[in-house]
């Protein structure tokens, strides 16, 4: 059974989904825990009753998480990128791994994690 | 209107000579002048019951009718030659029974009919209805120029306030009602009003503590008093808000609505069993659901649905949403789904069918299996 709480906060910006998710479960010691925003406020969700002690640490996250930024959104969409677009970029990898290998000097593959790496980097510096 | 010249005439001599002879006392201008007149600007009244035919009323320009019960004229006298071009009339119901001015009534002499302007009795309400006529002298007919019962034409209006409350059948609606107040300090359900007359308008309003709910052609009441609603379901007013605009269709011998409003949202309440996800578990706990509701307009149905913190187990694809009515068709849109990859909500597709909302992933994929950290926003608009 599911356990809610309510909180609110006077912060003026948006904390970062991720991080806010991540400080939440680290707080209530719930991996499952989550946090959301209903517009009003903010909802808790874990599954066993709050505590005091869950109370007061999930306010402190929810208060001094950092704020989302756009460098975070952008590698968020990466993170949630559709198939058919990681499909493109993978493409265009294996054909630059095509010519890497074909150098006189042959280079090595780039690897699948590598690229979907560098193109996240390149989205935090934009 | 042509002046009355029957007393001035009575004032030539007998050979033509202008007043010449005449010895004027106060008894003759009395006589010949002021009383004709007098009769003819008079009020008259009448208690006549039922069926009246080419009724007489002196000729006077105020028909006071003071019936105890039901009087209905199929023809009024034409006034006489002098005045008939334009004579003026006014009916009023003074009595405890309606007034019904029957149009082009042929049990009354064709010069005495009156065309009421609708093809259809107009029905004038017990103790305050009213109508003016005019005698049109081309046509010989009486003509009706305004009248207490047409509403958006400088009619007036009828109000009946009803305290009922449960289910009524057959509402004893007021002769010529133009605005039920439904004052009901609990639910009312209507499933009829007393059949009124062709092209009869009446709002129906919702004053009271009370829902009031009109059934679509509800067998409670008799076939001439039910209700058309147009969306083979009842209309529902939420208590104290809310009207119902209806017509009544003596051709289909049926009230219809034509329109109502506001558009209320209905909240679908929490079950988990609304929610299922094929192979896979969908699982949505009742505080998850923040938004679940739903709106009609006319043949459109509006969802909204917003699912917060929801968890996903095997394989869920598509998620599927019951709903409490079912679509007319298919229909498919995007709405947003936030599939434990990231803290995106992306676009998803959802589509209706039957009394589900199916919701698929862009690419097609299964949903992400996750513990509270699937979250569905969705817009979604569809013909019911």
């Amino acid at each position: 059974m599911s356990s809610y709480a309510t909180f609110t906060t006077t912060r003026t910006t948006t904390p970062d989904p991720v991080a806010l998710r991540a400080a939440v479960q680290a707080a209530t010691g719930d991996p499952t825990a989550a946090i959301f925003t209903t517009g009003a406020g903010w909802t808790g969700k874990k599954a066993q009753p709050w505590s005091a002690g869950d109370l007061s640490a999930t306010q402190t996250a929810l208060d001094t998480t950092a704020a989302t930024t756009a460098a975070l959104t952008n590698q968020q969409i990466v993170d949630a990128m559709p198939m058919v677009l990681k499909a493109v970029a993978l493409t265009l990898v294996d054909q630059l791994n095509v010519i890497r290998a074909a150098l006189p000097v042959p280079l090595g593959a780039i690897t699948v994690p590598q690229a979907i790496a560098a193109i996240r980097a390149k989205a935090g510096t934009l | 209107m042509a002046i009355d010249r029957t007393t001035w005439t009575a004032l030539l001599d007998d050979d033509g000579s202008n007043l010449v002879g005449t010895l004027w006392t106060k008894d003759l201008v009395k006589t010949l002048l002021l009383d004709p007149i007098d009769a003819r600007w008079a009020e008259n009244t009448t208690t006549a019951t039922g069926n009246q035919d080419n009724l007489a009323y002196a000729e006077a320009d105020v028909l006071r009718c003071n019936n105890a019960t039901a009087l209905t004229l199929r023809g009024i006298l034409a006034p006489a030659a002098p005045l008939k071009p334009g004579k003026p009339l006014l009916i009023v119901a003074i009595g405890a029974g309606t007034v019904t001015l029957n149009d082009q009534d042929a049990n009354s002499t064709a010069a005495n009919r009156l065309i009421t302007g609708t093809a259809a009795p107009i029905a004038l309400a017990a103790g305050t209805g009213w109508a003016m006529l005019r005698y049109d002298g081309a046509t010989a007919r009486w003509r009706v120029l305004a009248n207490s019962a047409a509403t958006g034409t400088g009619g007036g209006a009828v109000v009946q306030t009803t305290t009922s409350t449960g289910t009524v059948n057959n509402f004893a609606l007021t002769a010529g009602a133009t605005l039920l107040r439904c004052n009901n300090a609990t639910a009312l359900t209507l499933t009829g009003l007393a059949a009124g007359t062709d092209g009869q308008r009446l709002d129906l309003r919702s004053v009271g503590a009370g829902a009031v709910t009109l059934t679509d052609q509800d067998a409670g009441s008799t076939a001439a008093n039910r209700a058309i609603t147009g969306l083979s379901e009842a209309i529902v007013l939420a208590a104290g808000v809310g009207v119902i605009r209806l017509v009544y269709d003596a051709t289909t011998a049926r009230w219809v609505v034509l329109a109502y409003a506001p558009i209320f949202w209905v909240d679908v309440p929490y079950a988990g069993g609304n929610f299922t996800g094929g192979a896979g578990t969908w699982t949505v706990d009742s505080g998850d659901q923040a938004t679940f509701k739903y709106a009609k307009i006319g043949r459109v149905a509006v969802v909204i649905i917003t699912l917060n913190a929801t968890s996903v187990a095997g394989t869920v694809n598509p998620g599927v949403i019951t709903i409490p009515f079912a679509a007319s068709g298919v229909t498919s849109g995007l709405g947003v789904l936030y599939d434990n990859s990231g803290s995106l909500i992306v676009p998803c597709v959802w589509l209706v069918s039957g009394t589900t909302i199916a919701i698929y992933k862009l690419d097609g994929s299964a949903w992400a299996a996750a513990t509270n950290n699937t979250y569905v926003k969705l817009d979604v608009e569809f013909p019911w």
